[in-house]
């Protein structure tokens, strides 16, 4: 077998193994070892696993995952995330649709300390939908509106997609983050228009809440300092290049823990339970890690990625023709599989095409995210609409993923604008300071 | 005398797999402390950067190290409660008897995948030990026990993956039981 048919093979039992139930990471580990043992020898195969290991933890960068996931264990110890949704309720609530709105805005608050889609919905879903079902929503507006907020996580940094996609990509994780933040805010403004259509259109999908005096929207911003703090701490040091991202997500795990020692929100239990939780996190993301750089050597070392960069570049159709086609695939790849295998798995093999095409790294890592985002909303897998079932036992998976629905037709807009408009992703970026 | 032997099997079964369990959460402890004195430690360097214009040496690679444990003390527990990311999709349509067979091969794999990478950083750190001591270039700190964690930790995590070959599919309702 030439390399290249064993690049070829290799991505193809990849999919059978992931298919069969394999772990993610051990599928792409596992063959990257058995692809270069056949393409080198089993020796230098065998001692780039254990290098790969040591390589991608004993790692500056790879450092910032378990301290931003301690960072968001903090945050949602501290109560940060009602502050956010309470202010933005106090402001939007009169509208039609007002609890979803605040929904959204919670969302947003809570992304930018927390880089997980599923924890921003999990936690402002356990106090906005029993709110919004009291005040008689439509269910497919309430789950529709956490489950596609709570995917702002990893679009409004500090995210962990973004670190993920760095890493295999080998792009500046501060970039990458600062590029998040303007079409963060862009979705989240699309999410609220889109909820002010429905509810515009039926206006019993979302009833109007109370009224709020002028002073006390005002004073509703004297809450949500935690999450200013916060986001000022880790956007402004990296932003302002005083901060390395893995500086930046210590010195906002700290201060996440110092406001939670202040709101005297600690205890024993969920103190020990912030730091399992991070370290099963840690576990699952650095086997999956090492996994996709050593699929990646393979892919390298066969000559499939350069073999279908040259193959896509030949084609006779326009590189904005590729590039739809290319986020077409994700769409229909994230309805198969959780969104973050998608991209470490598909990463290798396409991330070269995209730069042969002569795209920007950083602003096709925004479009990759919001991808993985519509995954996690799109059936039959969609990581946000499972964790949501399991709050809202007494209403049915297709009602989920039917309320979220209008905001995949948001994700497509913003997806839309960004490639008409790449400066609201790179504006920031190419801003910061060196 | 058949059902005794059932009896005694399982409850050795059992004893093993609360000792590799156990073994595992407790490796989370050096974790958590790890991830404790990696933010006071960044903090500190942070501060006195900014106060006293002066980093303190070495950071880069003390981060460096104790992400290894990091990890690799995490491992063990991620799969303790069965957390690794696996797609479900095609899986959960087949018969539960199919399920636990296909299940049982995966993990099988995984075990082999883990062994093999404990006994490839197994000998890895041993390289970093002979013929000369390999160490960090500003505070000299000895790399090999790192990597020899990393051994131990894919050992660990080897184990826990051998107990699931008989425990294919996960016991929802003991999944949340797992805790330190």
């Amino acid at each position: 077998m030439t390399p290249l048919e064993i690049g070829i093979a290799g991505g193809i039992i990849l999919f059978v193994l992931i298919a069969l139930g394999l772990p993610i990471g051990v599928s792409m580990g596992a063959i990257g070892v058995v692809g270069l043992a056949l393409i080198t020898n089993i020796d230098a195969a065998l001692s780039r696993l254990a290098q790969t290991a040591y390589s991608m933890t004993a790692n500056y960068i790879t450092a910032v995952i378990p301290l931003f996931v301690i960072m968001g264990e903090f945050a949602f110890v501290s109560g940060l995330t009602k502050e956010a949704y309470a202010a933005t309720y106090k402001w939007l609530g009169r509208l039609p649709g007002g609890l979803a709105m605040a929904t959204i805005g919670g969302c947003a608050g809570f992304a930018a300390v927390c880089g997980s889609s599923e924890a921003t919905a999990l936690t402002i879903g356990s106090f906005a939908l029993p709110e919004m079902r009291q005040h008689r929503y439509d269910p497919r507006l309430a789950l529709g509106s956490i489950a596609a907020g709570g995917t702002l996580g990893i679009l409004i940094p500090p995210s962990m997609a973004f670190v993920l996609y760095g890493l295999i990509t080998e792009q500046s994780i501060g970039k990458l983050f600062l590029a998040g933040v303007f079409p963060g805010i862009l979705l989240a403004s699309l999410f609220l228009i889109t909820i002010y259509i429905l509810t515009k259109i039926n206006p019993s999908y979302g009833p109007p809440g109370g009224k709020t005096s002028f002073r006390e929207k005002l004073t509703a911003f004297k809450d949500v300092w935690g999450v200013l703090i916060l986001f000022i701490v880790v956007m402004g040091g990296i932003y302002g290049g005083v901060l390395t991202p893995t500086e930046a997500a210590a010195a906002g795990a700290f201060s996440a823990f110092l406001i939670a020692l202040f709101r005297r929100k600690l205890n024993k239990k969920n103190l020990v339970s912030s730091f399992m939780n991070t370290l099963r996190v840690t576990g699952f993301v650095f086997v999956i890690i090492i996994g996709a750089v050593l699929f990646g050597y393979l892919m390298a070392a066969s000559g499939v990625s350069i073999a279908l960069a040259n193959f896509v570049s030949g084609l006779p159709v326009s590189s904005l023709g590729i590039l739809i086609s290319i986020l077409v695939l994700y769409l229909i790849l994230g309805c198969l599989m959780d969104a973050f295998a998608m991209v470490l798995v598909t990463m290798p093999i396409l991330y070269p095409v995209i730069i042969n095409l002569g795209y920007d790294p950083i602003w096709f890592g925004v479009l990759i995210v919001i991808m993985m985002e519509m995954g996690m909303i799109t059936p039959p897998i969609g990581m946000n609409v499972f964790v949501l079932r399991g709050i809202s036992r007494d209403i049915p998976m297709y009602m989920i993923f039917e309320g979220a629905l209008p905001f995949v037709i948001s994700m497509a807009i913003c997806v839309a604008i960004l490639i008409a408009f790449p400066d609201i992703a790179l504006f920031l970026p190419n801003a910061m300071k060196r | 005398m058949k059902g005794q032997g059932e009896i005694k099997k399982k409850f050795m079964f059992n004893r093993i797999k609360k000792i590799i369990e156990s073994l595992a959460i407790r490796l989370t402890w050096f974790g958590s402390v790890a991830l404790s004195l990696m933010i006071l430690f960044v903090v500190t360097n942070v501060l006195s950067r900014f106060i006293f214009k002066k980093p303190l040496p070495g950071t880069i690679e003390v981060i460096e190290l104790v992400t290894v444990l990091i990890a690799f003390f995490s491992v063990g527990y991620t799969e303790v409660r069965r957390s690794h990311i696996y797609v479900e999709l095609v899986i959960s349509k087949l018969p539960r008897k199919v399920r636990s067979i296909v299940g049982s091969i995966m993990y099988l794999i995984c075990t082999a995948f883990f062994g093999v990478l404990g006994f490839e950083a197994w000998r890895l750190g041993r390289s970093y030990l002979t013929p000369t001591l390999r160490d960090t270039y500003v505070l000299h700190i000895p790399i090999a026990p790192f990597i020899f964690v990393i051994a131990f930790g894919s050992f660990v995590l080897a184990l826990v993956t051998l107990l699931h070959i008989f425990h294919p599919l996960p016991d929802d309702s003991k999944k949340e039981e797992v805790t330190a």
